[in-house]
């Protein structure tokens, strides 16, 4: 009924207007409710989706790693699904029962390896999510959620190179440096081994003459037993013979042979004197007339020429082949020759252009002169500056070479009174570190590390180990 | 009779007065709660997801060998943003573990705890425990699993983790 006069009745009955309360509440709880659904519904499944993408990533890591498990594509696909497949339950147990990941399988685990050494792990899958608020209406389901995840590591060869000539052994009494090198060195690839982090890891050992005790190929799970028991067969040689230049030739013509161009390829060089020798022919250098102990005839005339500037000696030419790890070539005269003992200055008119390996003497091959040395006057300091010179053309091409650089670590020892430290100038640039005042951007950086002493040498295997794992991550 | 113009301006003030007896009602029965429960539920949350996130950081840094121990006890702290309170009482701890089937059985190894915040939750490793080695599943030889576990709590927060079901703390794993 129409109100004529709504100045002297109220405009609305007292009981009409106590319902609106109700129906503004209705209203509002009706916009309310979604909205706490939204912002409850929104962040779980927030949660939820990270926790899954999360779980995927690290199964395709843990698969990744398990990769070296096994010898062959098949296997290896084999272990990897199944280990990515556990770690993904491990990772996802105590997520919400109404979770429905049942397209995340073992076979959505996928092993791929490309022409260049790189395996990548790869999964894709999908989960239904629960809605817990507003799941409850039954017209209003929860979201499927696509996740992917992938991880790629290069393959990656690693070839150490110890040095245990005779300072090695300076000091039985308190632990020698030798013993604390064999454990750390047992320690980095036993890193290795338990992150499968590398493809192959080989082994040189050297004093006057490299010996390669480990040759490449020599994969997981091999490498872990067979590298360790020849570290631990170490012994200090007794003689202080420092040449470096052919250990580090002997171990990058392993990554050589091996062959693997798209793989992280290192060498891991520890020393802990002075490069003081290398290995030369010297055919056509005997002076004339000949002495009896060396025949000037033979060719090549392959022999050890060595320094020893803490003694203020040299010497040549020794034999260049070593036959086991502890053997001592140097020791025995070149085949040519009958003795090792004799001054080289006597019976030889120069020291070659080059070692046999084909690094220069003189900076006249891929490095440009490190040591001025003069080739014509054969003394301790002119076979040492020939030695550098010969060590830093043998990094040189290493790291230089276009088809298989290799990346080079060096761990310097000092502290050792029975020995002179390694060159600190020449070390960080065989290394290429980038600190080097000669570093080369052109070529795969590496890093030098001094341990002042032994204390310091278990955190620099750690440091390297920790630097090729990354570069070996992609 | 009362007049009619001032029966109306009796019922305004009815009206008036049953508007905040409703609103306080209201308020204090539906509002407040779900205001409440929403924080309780928000600040579970964003602390649950630091505590995982960290979590699962910390075992991925662990697990790709990168990082030594004395590199993981500086930085997760760091890492950690807010958890790593100097407040008494509000922090956690970290726990990495590396759990290794050989040949000749299980093996574990454990580095030491690091310490998140101002002292905290503490907790023992539910995989690696002196003369126990729980693995998380079954591994085959030669597999190694890499875990982290992180316990915190915040005792401002303990009604919240209460509400939330998480026994006053949080705690996170992942497997590697």
């Amino acid at each position: 009924m129409r109100n004529s006069f709504p100045e002297v009745f109220p405009a609305v009955p007292t009981d009409k207007r106590s319902g609106s309360a109700l129906v503004l509440a209705v209203l509002f709880i009706g916009v309310l409710v979604p909205m706490i659904g939204l912002a409850i519904d929104g962040t779980n499944v927030y949660m939820m989706r990270n926790q899954i993408q999360n779980a995927l990533n690290a199964a395709v890591l843990a698969g990744n790693r398990s990769l070296n498990l096994a010898a062959d594509i098949g296997s290896q696909t084999a272990n990897a699904q199944t280990v990515a497949m556990n770690t993904f339950n491990a990772n996802t147990a105590n997520m919400y029962s109404g979770v429905n990941m049942a397209d995340i399988v073992a076979s959505s685990f996928h092993v791929k390896q490309n022409a260049n050494m790189t395996i990548t792990v790869s999964a894709t899958g999908t989960a239904t999510l629960p809605l817990m608020l507003m799941g409850m209406i039954p017209a209003i389901t929860g979201p499927t959620v696509p996740f992917s995840a992938s991880a790629s590591r290069r393959s990656t060869n690693i070839m150490l190179v110890l040095d245990h000539s005779g300072p090695m052994g300076f000091n039985p009494a308190i632990g020698t440096p030798l013993d604390v090198l064999k454990a750390d060195a047992t320690d980095f690839v036993n890193n290795f081994a338990q992150r499968n982090g590398a493809s192959n890891i080989g082994l040189v050992t050297y004093t006057g003459a490299p010996f390669v005790a480990n040759a490449l190929p020599n994969p997981y799970p091999n490498y872990q037993p067979n590298v360790t028991a020849n570290i631990s067969l170490m012994a200090a040689s007794g003689w202080s013979m420092t040449n470096t230049a052919a250990a580090m030739s002997a171990a990058y013509g392993q990554l050589r042979a091996l062959n693997q161009p798209g793989a992280l390829n290192v060498i891991v060089l520890f020393t802990e004197g002075l490069a003081g020798a290398f290995t030369g022919n010297f055919a056509g250098l005997v002076t004339s007339p000949p002495p009896a102990y060396c025949n000037p005839g033979a060719s090549p005339l392959n022999g050890l020429l060595w320094s020893n500037q803490l003694e203020a000696r040299f010497g040549g030419l020794g034999d260049i082949t070593a036959n086991s790890i502890n053997d001592t070539p140097e020791a025995r005269g070149a085949p040519a020759c009958t003795s090792d003992t004799y001054v080289p200055d006597q019976f030889l008119s120069a020291m070659p252009t080059s070692d046999i390996y084909g690094n220069s003497t003189n900076g006249t091959g891929t490095a440009s002169l490190y040591t001025q040395v003069d080739l014509t006057s054969i003394d301790a300091n002119d076979i040492t500056a020939a030695a550098e010179n010969a060590l830093d053309d043998a990094a040189n091409r290493a790291r230089g070479d276009a088809s298989i650089p290799a990346t080079i670590f060096v761990i310097g020892l000092g502290g050792n009174p029975a020995a002179i430290p390694p060159d600190p100038l020449l070390m960080p640039r065989i290394a290429n570190d980038p600190a080097s005042a000669s570093y080369n951007g052109n070529q795969p950086a590496g890093q030098y590390i001094f341990a002042p002493d032994t204390a310091h040498l278990q955190a620099a295997f750690a440091s390297i180990a920790s630097q090729v794992l990354r570069l070996a991550a992609r | 009779m009362r007049p009619p113009i001032q029966y109306a301006r009796l019922q305004e003030r009815f009206r008036r007065g049953s508007a905040l007896i409703e609103f306080t009602l209201v308020g204090t029965f539906i509002f407040l709660p779900l205001l409440a429960g929403l924080a309780s539920v928000g600040m579970n949350m964003v602390t649950a997801m630091q505590a995982a996130n960290l979590n699962t950081t910390a075992g991925q840094m662990f697990s790709s060998g990168q990082w030594d121990a004395g590199q993981l006890q500086t930085m997760l702290p760091a890492m950690a943003g807010t958890l790593n309170s100097t407040s008494p009482g509000v922090g956690g701890v970290v726990i990495l573990s590396e759990i290794q089937n050989t040949s000749n059985g299980y093996t574990c190894t454990q580095l030491t705890p690091i310490t998140i915040g101002n002292g905290g939750a503490t907790g023992a490793s539910k995989y690696c425990q002196a003369g126990a080695v729980n693995p998380p599943f079954n591994m085959v030889v030669g597999q190694t699993a890499f875990i982290a576990e992180t316990y915190y709590i915040n005792p401002n927060l303990a009604w919240v983790f209460a509400r939330a079901g998480t026994s006053n703390g949080i705690y996170e794993v992942a497997v590697f």
